[in-house]
C-alpha cells in the first residue's frame, strides 16, 4: 500500500472514533502535514540528485 | 515568553469565531493571557500586562472594514504619552511584537484593487502597523479568518491548528510546525504508530534539508 494511503487510512479510522474536537483537528492537520512532508521529501531527493531546482527555496 | 491576546468584540458570547478560538486555546493549554475589552478593564492593570508581554495580539472582527470601537477606545485609554515612553524603554531591552487576528465575512479575494472592496487588507489595517511602528514594536503578518461559517469542518479544523501555531510562534517554518504537531500529538496521547511515523518523516526531512544546505555551502 502506498504510504500516503496507509497513513490517511489510519488517520481516518482514528478520527471516526475520536470524540474530542481538538484531537480531531490535530488528526486533520496531521493528514495534511504528512502529505506535504512526503512531497517535500521526494522533491528534496530529486534536488540532491540534481534533477530538480527548488524554486520555492524550501 | 509572555503572550497577551486583546479581544475586541461587542458581543463575544454570541460570536462563533471567538468562542471557537478561545476553546481552542483552552484545549491546547497555551500559556496566554486573554483580555476581553468589552467586558471592561483596569487601565493600570492592562498597561502592566502590556509592559510584561513580549507578544501582543489584537483579535477582532472587521465591522465595515475597521475594528470594533472598543479597540480604538483601548488605544486612547491605555497608550498615554507617559505609558508610551515606558514602552519605548522596555523595547530597548526586548523588542515586542504585535500581530492582528482578524475575522470577516467577505471573501479574501475581494480585498484588492479592482474588486467591490477595492483595497487590500494590508491597506485597511495599516493604522495598526503605524501604531506598532511608532511604539517600536515589530509588526508581524496578520492571521486572517475569512468567512468562517462557510468553511467546511476540515477547513475549520486546519484553521484552528494554524491559529494555535501562530499564537505559539510555531508557524515560522515547516519544520517548526511539524515539531509543534508532534508535541501536541504526544501530549494528547494519540496513535503511537502515527506519532512514530511523523517523527521519522521529520528526521528524514531535517537530514535532507541539511544535506542540501551543505551542498550549497560547498558550491560557494
Amino acid at each position: 500500500m502506498d504510504k500516503n494511503n496507509w497513513f490517511s487510512e489510519q488517520i481516518a479510522n482514528d478520527k471516526a472514533t475520536e470524540q474530542d474536537y481538538f484531537n480531531r483537528a490535530l488528526l486533520t492537520y496531521l493528514d495534511f502535514y504528512l502529505k506535504e512532508i512526503n512531497q517535500r521529501i521526494e522533491q528534496k531527493n530529486h534536488q540532491i540528485d540534481g534533477e530538480l531546482w527548488n524554486h520555492e527555496e524550501w | 515568553m509572555t503572550k497577551l491576546i486583546i479581544i475586541s468584540h461587542p458581543e463575544i458570547e454570541n460570536s462563533t469565531v471567538q468562542s471557537f478560538l478561545l476553546e481552542g486555546l483552552n484545549q491546547a493549554k497555551l500559556d496566554v493571557d486573554v483580555v476581553k475589552l468589552d467586558r471592561g478593564y483596569d487601565i493600570k492593570e492592562l498597561q502592566q500586562k502590556i509592559l510584561q508581554a513580549n507578544e501582543i495580539f489584537f483579535q477582532f472582527p472587521l465591522y465595515w472594514y475597521h475594528a470594533p470601537s472598543s479597540l480604538g477606545k483601548f488605544q486612547e485609554d491605555v497608550f498615554t504619552n507617559k505609558f508610551v515612553a515606558k514602552i519605548r524603554d522596555a523595547n530597548a531591552a526586548k523588542l515586542k511584537k504585535l500581530s492582528l487576528i482578524v475575522s470577516f465575512s467577505d471573501k479574501l479575494a475581494d480585498f484588492q484593487a479592482g474588486t467591490k472592496i477595492g483595497h487590500s487588507l494590508s491597506e485597511l489595517l495599516s493604522p495598526y502597523q503605524s501604531f506598532a511602528t511608532s511604539l517600536g514594536f515589530l509588526f508581524e503578518p496578520t492571521f486572517v479568518i475569512p468567512q468562517f461559517q462557510y468553511q467546511t469542518e476540515d477547513a475549520q479544523q486546519l484553521l484552528l491548528i494554524n491559529y494555535l501555531q501562530k499564537i505559539s510562534r510555531s508557524n515560522q517554518s515547516f519544520l517548526k510546525r511539524g515539531e509543534w504537531l508532534l508535541k501536541m500529538l504526544e501530549t494528547q496521547q494519540q496513535d503511537e504508530l502515527l506519532i512514530d511515523y511523523l517523527r521519522q518523516q521529520l528526521a528524514e526531512y531535517e537530514t535532507l534539508d541539511q544535506t542540501i544546505k551543505d551542498l550549497k555551502d560547498g558550491q560557494e
